[in-house]
């Protein structure tokens, strides 16, 4: 690559760009009233719970490779402590959780389906933008992608 | 039997089931292991998909229905980008060239497939035919679009063909303005702006809670990091040392010579 790549930073920040500004204009609309909030707070307690449980597993392995078997407990300590704070700043904010549900249960169960649905959205997006790339590096007219040695 | 009994066991296991298996496969070296993952991952998913008709009672399961239809759209966009991106200038696993009209046509079918479900009467719906839209439909169309905007400009700014990323932020922010002004035949444009708003603070929502919890675990790693003992210093290797290197090193390269 001849290109200077910018910053990690820059790409993860545009990447959430337009989420970020949906989602302000969305918090912003008096006719929206706390729903947006209260689905933005809904999806990041749930998406923080799973890929906790998720980096909780691989912290397993981490630490029969690193000979240090007290890393998954204190990593779960941790991650607890940020989830109350997290969770706290979130309830100090009113009766927030329940959406269309009558019950924890139901609210916790619909979570995770939206949660799903969205990451097979995000997904699908993924594949076609990578698929689209990955194409037209392939198809490039005049360049070869095989390696010379392997000719 | 009680219905929330008959949701656990006809959905909720299933998914979990598939969780496993897919480990299974992924995680497991032996093959008895990974067959288990495979039979329990494919056992689980037709379980998964019958339950609309299983648990009707359970609102979930809409999820399952909905997947009815992304399943064959995304497994059909698959095959046609791998055809046209396998077609084209490549060492390992090329086809023929041929292949890359197909490949092409089954996107555009694809394509052309989302834009049926969203503005004409081929929505997804539920089976018990209240006439009602299916719910997860309304959340996937608006997050597609607004992670594609996302994902087209982090390509843009990274790929260094900047044609294809081009197009791509074109498509989806043409959707975009087209389903939030033009009325579908079933969803409008107001139900889409409605819901755009829920979809953004849904996305936004699983991002910061995946860095989130990303920032907690990288925080516990590079704590133990930091306190790892450094390695012993070595002694320089002895004149003997050198010469058991030496002659290794001679016949390796003899025999790359032969060769």
């Amino acid at each position: 690559m001849n290109r200077k790549v910018p910053m990690l930073g820059a790409i993860v920040a545009l990447f959430l760009f337009p989420a970020l500004i949906i989602s302000i204009v969305g918090f912003s609309l008096p006719e929206q009233g706390d729903a947006p909030f209260k689905r933005f707070a809904n999806s990041l307690l749930t998406s923080y719970s799973v890929v906790t449980l998720f980096l909780i597993a691989n912290m397993v392995f981490y630490a029969d490779s690193r000979h240090k078997p007290l890393s998954p407990i204190v990593g779960m300590l941790l991650s607890l402590s940020a989830g109350f704070i997290v969770a706290y700043l979130i309830f100090s904010s009113g009766d927030i959780m329940y959406e269309q549900n009558s019950s924890i249960r139901a609210q916790i169960f619909s979570n995770i389906v939206r949660l799903v649905v969205t990451l097979t959205s995000v997904l699908s997006a993924g594949l076609i933008v990578v698929g689209v790339g990955f194409s037209f590096m392939m198809n490039k007219d005049g360049t070869d992608n095989t390696d010379s040695d392997q000719e | 039997m009680d219905d929330l009994i008959r949701a656990a066991l006809l959905f909720w296991l299933p998914i979990g089931f598939f969780v496993l298996g897919i480990f299974l496969y992924l995680s497991r070296d032996s093959n008895l292991a990974k067959k288990l993952g495979a039979v329990t991952s494919i056992i689980s998913l037709s379980l998964f998909l019958i339950s609309p008709f299983t648990v009707p009672q359970s609102p979930s399961t809409e999820l399952a229905q909905l997947s009815w239809y992304i399943l064959p759209i995304a497994l059909l966009l698959f095959s046609g980008l791998y055809m046209t991106s396998f077609s084209g200038n490549v060492v390992v696993g090329k086809i023929h060239s041929n292949y890359k009209y197909i490949g092409i046509s089954l996107i555009f079918v694809c394509i052309f497939a989302l834009i049926l479900l969203q503005f004409f009467s081929l929505a997804p719906r539920f089976p018990d035919s209240t006439g009602q839209i299916n719910k997860y439909w309304l959340i996937f169309w608006p997050t597609f679009l607004i992670s594609g905007i996302g994902l087209s400009a982090f390509g843009f700014v990274l790929a260094e063909n900047r044609k294809s990323m081009s197009i791509c932020i074109v498509f989806f922010i043409g959707m975009f303005i087209v389903s939030s002004a033009i009325d579908g035949a079933e969803i409008s444009s107001q139900m889409f702006r409605e819901i755009l708003w829920l979809a953004g603070a849904d996305l936004l929502g699983l991002l910061v809670g995946g860095v989130l919890s990303i920032a907690v675990f990288a925080l516990v790693i590079f704590a133990y990091e930091r306190n790892l003992q450094s390695p012993p210093e070595m002694d320089e290797p002895t004149e003997q040392e050198w010469s058991i290197i030496r002659k290794h090193l001679t016949s390796n390269l003899e025999v790359n010579e032969d060769e």
